[in-house]
């Protein structure tokens, strides 16, 4: 069995569905599942990923419908254009840094990203009960995924716009 | 970019390699700048209702979520105003523990912003992927090194580099015994090295002319260079003590932004941060990093904000060397007592790397915070930053428009400003006029 990817829940907890990948990963380890919590800049991805051969990262993407997910394997190639379009609240956007880190020679050989579609992002809000499905959804695949069965199903392939 | 013969207008709708998301509009008529405005955007006191009923003793950790780039300039400012309320006088061990932590914020953040925020604007690139993909790989990388040891004292000493969980209102949950530090003390001397390097490039950049004449704040006068502690020295007049800051420091609404413009009652606008700090203290430098500086061409005081990244690479220098002066001579502080209650007011601060931050608590007899107020560097320098951009887009109409929107978004780059400190999630007018 291939090595067990990293995996890292991004966001923030504090912007409603801004924190659903905190949130998953949350529920990973409550699982008995290895995840990282990441709610500070995405440029610490670069410092956490280092040793490992595949990463799997979860986070928040604004788009039109909301608790949709999205799975994109972007080792291969680079993430479509529209994902860097907009810095997202963060300092260097999700995109900005897997792009930075293509261009370094960075990245884990492996690299899926999930994004979950959201539309609740003021400060103090809570998270949409759309968004939370999703997490639940996300929480399962990544589960069996871990306990060694077949790839969950893939999500759309059609690009949506990262961050806010 | 548009505008008939006599007027122009530039706007930036999202100001990009700023913390945080930000707007920047700058008008132009017949020759004359009509109107700069900055525009961010605060949450209405968000963090500080927040912080209402809960106990004192959470507001580190809370107050440490306003910003993922400067937890410990949080932790700290907080811990000082808590302490000063409760009467808590922490040991010198502990105040040494800070300062040390504080420098590994120091390194990550300035690091952020200079390798990969501001260094693109000088070397003429869109961003940080732009100059990696242009052969600038060695520069990024020395950046990404830097911040590594940053983030490593940071880790070892609170817990966690990401919201560090280690301290707390008069100490730390678990002080670090002096063999523990050892390990990153390697790293924190090939960043040193690094630093050496990146203060001389620096000072081989190429800056535009510009001379400020703004006052400067900073904290000062303790025969350190001021990180954690010290009372408010400024450029144009006596030091105050944080007891004093709000009755001499105002902070008003202006329409074009929810974030407040903070100024002296009576003498207006004013800087924080490192040009700041190096311009009251730095004859506080170590021998390397003073030396580093003069070399770089920081000669006396320095009024050019484009020369700011330099004065951050200094910055980024001393903190090297004084984590490791520090770790040299390090002793393991007791453990902190619980703090007692009582109902009583209580304020404090110290320099984030932005700039001085400054906290205020009125507690009840029962431990909890009744009101709370923050005062962030960003917006200490909004209106400051506005007067620089308007006297620098006067000097600079000839340019054409391109050339111009470049100069002044480089401008707001100088200032490092953590917009999400002041600010949050924002909804920007594009200004084609």
């Amino acid at each position: 069995m291939a090595d067990s990817p990293l995996i890292i829940g991004l966001g923030n907890e504090l912007r409603g569905d801004d924190g659903v990948g905190l949130r998953v990963a949350e529920l990973l380890i409550a699982r008995g599942v290895d995840a990282i919590r990441l709610d500070g800049e995405p440029i610490a991805l670069l410092e956490l990923w280092r040793e490992a051969d595949a990463a799997v990262i979860v986070d928040a993407v604004s788009g039109p419908r909301a608790g949709r997910i999205w799975r994109i394997e972007s080792s291969g190639e680079e993430l479509p254009l529209v994902f860097a379009e907009h810095p997202s609240t963060h300092l260097l956007g999700l995109a900005e840094v897997i792009e930075l880190a293509r261009s370094l020679q960075l990245l884990p050989a492996r690299l899926t990203v999930i994004g979950i579609e959201g539309d609740r992002f003021d400060l103090g809000e809570t998270p949409s009960a759309a968004v939370s499905a999703a997490a639940t959804d996300v929480t399962a695949a990544l589960l069996a995924e871990a306990r060694g069965c077949s790839p969950a199903h893939p999500g759309p392939t059609e690009p949506v716009g990262v961050g806010r | 970019m548009s505008g008939n013969g006599s007027e122009r207008t530039i706007s930036v709708g999202e100001l990009a390699r700023v913390e945080g998301e930000g707007a920047l509009h700058v008008r132009v008529r017949d020759g004359e700048v009509e109107d700069v405005r900055l525009e961010i955007f605060e949450p209405p006191r968000f963090f500080e209702a927040l912080l209402r009923g809960r106990a004192a003793t959470d507001a580190p950790d809370i107050t440490s979520r306003i910003c993922g780039i400067c937890p410990i300039a949080y932790q700290v400012s907080a811990c000082t105003a808590i302490e000063s309320a409760l009467g808590i006088e922490v040991e010198e061990q502990t105040r040494v523990l800070r300062r040390l932590i504080y420098c590994g914020e120091w390194l990550e953040s300035h690091a952020l912003h200079v390798f990969m925020l501001h260094a693109p604007d000088f070397l003429g690139y869109d961003g940080a992927i732009e100059m990696a993909r242009d052969g600038h790989q060695a520069l990024l990388e020395r950046g990404l090194a830097i911040k590594r040891a940053g983030n490593e004292l940071m880790a070892l000493v609170g817990g966690r580099s990401v919201h560090p969980v280690n301290l707390k209102v008069g100490g730390f949950h678990r002080p670090l015994r002096a063999g523990e530090l050892k390990p990153v003390a390697e790293s924190l001397r090939h960043a040193r090295e690094e630093l050496v390097e990146a203060v001389a490039w620096a000072g081989t950049l190429s800056f535009p002319e510009r001379r400020i004449e703004t006052e400067f704040a900073a904290l000062g006068g303790e025969g350190d260079y001021p990180i954690e502690r010290g009372a408010l020295h400024s450029s144009a007049a006596d030091p105050i003590g944080p007891d004093d800051f709000e009755q001499d420091y105002l902070e008003t609404h202006v329409p074009h932004s929810t974030a407040l413009h903070s100024h002296h009652r009576e003498r207006g606008p004013y800087i924080v941060g490192p040009l700041a700090r190096y311009n009251l203290s730095a004859d506080r430098l170590p021998p390397l990093a003073r030396e580093a500086a003069r070399s770089a061409g920081l000669d006396g005081e320095c009024r050019n904000p484009f020369q700011s990244i330099v004065v951050r690479c200094v910055e980024m220098l001393f903190a090297a060397d004084e984590a490791l002066r520090l770790i040299d001579g390090y002793e393991a502080p007791a453990p902190a007592p619980a703090p007692t209650a009582r109902a009583a007011t209580g304020c404090g601060w110290s320099e984030a790397p932005r700039g001085m931050l400054w906290h205020r608590y009125e507690l009840d007899d029962e431990g909890r915070i009744v009101s709370a107020r923050i005062v962030a560097p960003t917006s200490q320098n909004q209106a400051a930053i506005e007067a620089d951009l308007r006297g620098l887009a006067q000097a600079s109409l000839e340019l054409p428009d391109e050339e111009l929107q470049w100069l002044c978004e480089q401008a707001v780059r100088n200032y490092d400003p953590c917009i999400s400190c002041s600010t949050h999630y924002l909804r920007l007018h594009m200004d084609r006029g």
